[in-house]
């Protein structure tokens, strides 16, 4: 596909496996952002993991959008020809320094950060040097002997290898970007890396939205995951400890966080609890702030007039069937809905297409629970036309931010029943005592309990429960998540970054 | 006269002979020889001589002792007798007294394996307080959620179900991440067994499968990880297919097995009657008797419970039913 091309943006958005390719809470705020400010002209840099991973876009561009860029991270760009060369000692020297800083929790990495990336930029340091130098290769050797418990070195050697893969291909990055006044990136992890790079590079400011803590969403990720290998033997083995290398790859998107918190100047985060967390991760606090979501009300206001008189029992899950969702607890949850409500249905409305192993499971855990006629797979679906016809919006996620779908849901008059993550509680029961008292939007119950679910499902779609949700769900959408507040405090921010205030 | 001087006066007139004889004028072969043997009866003199005056702790080996100062005496005439001089000297006045011990008593190594260093295993009481206790640090607390991975998934599931509701993100992500593991573990044996059970045409292997089937979907209630209706459904997958396979072929472990999931359906009587089936096909009274004192306990009928749990009084060699049985029996005959 052609993108866009420009000399130059005002603002270059850093975008991590997100808008346009993916859909999904995050790209939708993407996009209502860049649709907000017509007056900034947009580059949107895209960075996925394979080429292969992501079909087409899944938005139309905004007119503002003037120059697109996409890069991968793995598995597009073959590592130059080998040919052995000393390397240089003083650079491992500043290396060796950074990583010191990273080891230490408590440390500012800004002063080791900045000289590794004048190196970078003066080419000191670069792919040849890490693959093929005989400075790289004592380095390896000497932290393997120094700090890994693995007794694997081909192990530790190959996940070094590919734990560095990516910077190379954000060095590159950060070298042929066009000129902006304002890098804005929506996660830390390789987005906020790259946008640490330009940041030293260019010297313009870094705008950092995080929406969930994604060290925290890597850590869940790597726990579950079952690639990461460990070689001790029983003796070797502590049971208290995780295996090393899921340890290294912790510490390294945990450093990569804390790289991103030292070198932004503006830090947003969607809700109170999470810019708490950005703080004790290493965020200086004096740049953090609150930005809550918002939505379009025009949007969906007219739904609710088109909805039954009666609250329909269709629960139903808008998002991405990937994990983190946990599709399968709202699956379970509705083998208990069924037994006592047999009018009940499932609808699970989002793309199965960013995981598809984990889309199977919940198929054959359909299958296997009897519910294949109950539940149904939609795929990805305009929200305002489900909203029309269901009668709760179900979110089952283990971690969440300030979804999206809830307040849509309200908007629509269609009260939630979530897990109790992210900011969900505050959003069914209000934040400020004025927020409370408009009454409970729906109910929150602990995470992967189906039971407790299914009981709050059947009791939430009772008229007499349902009908004062709903009325609490709109005043409360209404009041205090209107994109228009949301477009007021980011007006600010983006001033404040382009010394327009 | 003593033994020693009388061998040092043989040494000094062998000696003394020894140079006389390289002063006669014989040929030299012959002065050779008879130089030799005098010098050499004198060195075993001087060797045995000088072991004497060794303090005993030095006498051993015997041969390898008399063998050096032999050696040296012989190689070194004169000069020698210098040198053994100094070790006598040395090894009576200057060395210290050497004490053994039967036991010697040695300092404590330092143990490390590998990078882990001194690691530390926690019991199940240990992980089960510190995870219980919300006021510890989250590093700790982590500590024993990790070690609960160890244990026995019957007994740290309900821990981590538990911990669901924690307010630490960290932990309650952990807890899900290990309880998701367990379940998708088997979620994916059930699948796949299913699929073989629908290829297969084979009696036996059918048998085979249904009772891997039954097993499988007992799990999830054996360690608690399915709750209210979800443990129910498991309850009766469990029992559909181990009733399948029963019908296939008699099977005394199936039978209790089925008794289990009977049994935990609250189907006590019916449980029984699987009980009594797994007995009648043989199988060891010691593993089915406790069930049904359980049974019988359940159903408030304390006589049959007593009646069940003597079958047991001298074959349990398992201590903890041993000690129900104690309890039950007391001193009874």
């Amino acid at each position: 596909m052609n993108f866009p091309t420009a000399e130059n943006a005002d603002v270059a958005l850093l975008l991590e496996g997100t808008f346009p390719y993916v859909s999904g809470g995050v790209s939708s705020w993407v996009n209502q952002m860049i649709r907000a400010y017509p007056e900034y002209r947009f580059a949107v840099i895209f960075l996925g993991s394979r080429p292969q991973d992501y079909g087409k876009i899944k938005y139309e561009l905004p007119a503002n959008v003037v120059h697109v860029e996409t890069h991968y991270l793995h598995g597009a760009h073959s590592p130059p020809p080998a040919q052995g060369k000393p390397g240089d000692s003083g650079a491992i020297r500043d290396i060796a320094e950074l990583h010191q800083v990273f080891r230490r929790s408590q440390s500012n990495t800004a002063c080791a950060f900045g000289q590794i990336a004048e190196l970078l930029k003066r080419g000191e340091i670069d792919e040849e040097f890490f693959l093929y130098s005989r400075a790289a290769w004592d380095f390896i050797r000497h932290h393997y002997r120094e700090h890994c418990t693995d007794p694997s070195f081909i192990d530790y050697f190959w996940t070094v290898r590919a734990m560095h893969e990516p910077i190379w291909v954000m060095a590159r990055i950060a070298a042929n970007l066009i000129p902006v006044r304002a890098f804005h990136t929506i996660s830390t992890g390789y987005a906020g890396f790259l946008g640490s790079l330009l940041r030293n590079r260019t010297g313009k400011p870094l705008i950092l939205s995080e929406h969930g803590i994604y060290t925290k969403e890597r850590k869940i990720d790597l726990y579950q995951s079952q690639w990461i290998g460990d070689n001790r033997n029983v003796f070797e083995k502590d049971p208290t400890e995780v295996s090393y290398f899921r340890e290294l790859w912790m510490r390294f998107y945990t450093s990569l966080g804390k790289l991103c918190y030292h070198q932004a100047d503006i830090i947003t985060a969607l809700y109170e609890a999470n810019r708490e967390r950005q703080v004790q991760d290493g965020a200086p606090a004096e740049r953090t702030r609150v930005i809550p979501n918002g939505i379009d009300l025009a949007r969906f206001q007219p739904v609710r007039a088109r909805r039954p008189a009666l609250p329909p029992p269709i629960l139903c899950l808008i998002g991405r069937v990937v994990s983190i969702k946990d599709v399968k607890t709202f699956i379970r949850m509705m083998r208990s809905v069924v037994n006592r409500l047999p009018e009940a249905e499932a609808w699970i409305a989002g793309p199965e297409d960013e995981d598809p192993g984990y889309a199977e499971e919940c198929h054959n855990l359909c299958e296997s629970l009897g519910l294949t006629e109950k539940v149904k797979f939609l795929g990805f679906q305009k929200v305002e036309v489900v909203l029309e016809k269901v009668g709760l919006v179900v979110l089952s996620s283990i971690s969440e931010a300030l979804p999206l779908v809830l307040l849509e849901g309200y908007a629509a008059g269609v009260p939630a029943l979530t897990t109790d993550v992210g900011s969900c509680r505050q959003l069914i029961y209000g934040l400020t005592p004025e927020d409370q008292a408009l009454g409970a939007s729906g109910t929150v119950v602990r995470i992967a309990d189906p039971q407790a679910m299914a009981a709050a499902a059947i009791e939430l779609l009772r008229p007499e429960n349902w009908f004062p949700a709903r009325d609490a769900a709109i005043a409360r959408v209404e009041r205090y998540y209107t994109q228009d507040l949301m477009f007021d405090e980011f007006k600010q921010v983006y001033q404040q970054a382009l010394g327009e205030a | 006269m003593t033994l020693v001087t009388k061998l040092t006066l043989a040494v000094v007139s062998l000696e003394s002979a020894a140079l006389a004889v390289l002063d006669q004028d014989i040929a030299v072969s012959a002065q050779l020889i008879e130089y030799i043997t005098l010098h050499g009866v004198a060195s075993g003199l001087i060797a045995y001589l000088a072991r004497l005056f060794l303090p005993a702790v030095y006498r051993q080996p015997k041969w390898a002792v008399l063998g050096l100062f032999f050696l040296f005496s012989f190689l070194i005439p004169f000069l020698a007798g210098f040198i053994i001089a100094a070790i006598i000297i040395t090894t009576r006045f200057f060395t210290k007294p050497a004490i053994y011990y039967p036991f010697s008593k040695i300092a404590l190594p330092k143990f490390t394996l590998g990078g882990a260093g001194i690691r530390q295993t926690l019991g199940e009481g240990a992980v089960h307080a510190r995870l219980n206790t919300p006021s510890l640090s989250t590093d700790i607390r982590m500590k024993a959620l990790l070690s609960a991975n160890a244990m026995s998934s019957r007994y740290s599931i309900p821990m981590l179900k538990t911990l669901l509701g924690d307010e630490a993100d960290d932990l309650r992500l952990l807890a899900y991440g290990m309880l998701d593991n367990r379940e998708k573990t088997l979620n994916a044996l059930i699948h796949e067994v299913l699929k073989k059970l629908r290829d297969s045409t084979n009696a036996d292997l059918q048998h085979l499968y249904q009772k891997q089937l039954a097993e499988l979907y007992w799990t999830f209630a054996y360690e608690n990880l399915a709750e209210g209706d979800m443990l129910n459904y498991m309850l009766k997958q469990a029992e559909h297919y181990a009733r399948a396979a029963l019908e296939i072929k008699k099977d005394g472990d199936l039978w209790i097995l089925l008794a289990q999931i009977l049994a935990r359906q609250a189907l006590r009587s019916e449980s029984s009657a699987a009980f009594e089936q797994a007995l009648a096909l043989g199988m060891p009274a010691v593993r089915i008797q406790p069930y049904l004192a359980e049974l019988a306990f359940l159903e408030n009928d304390f006589l049959q419970v007593r009646a069940h749990l003597k079958a047991l009084r001298n074959a349990s060699e398992d201590p903890q039913t041993a000690h129900i049985v104690k309890f039950w029996l007391g001193s009874r005959p």
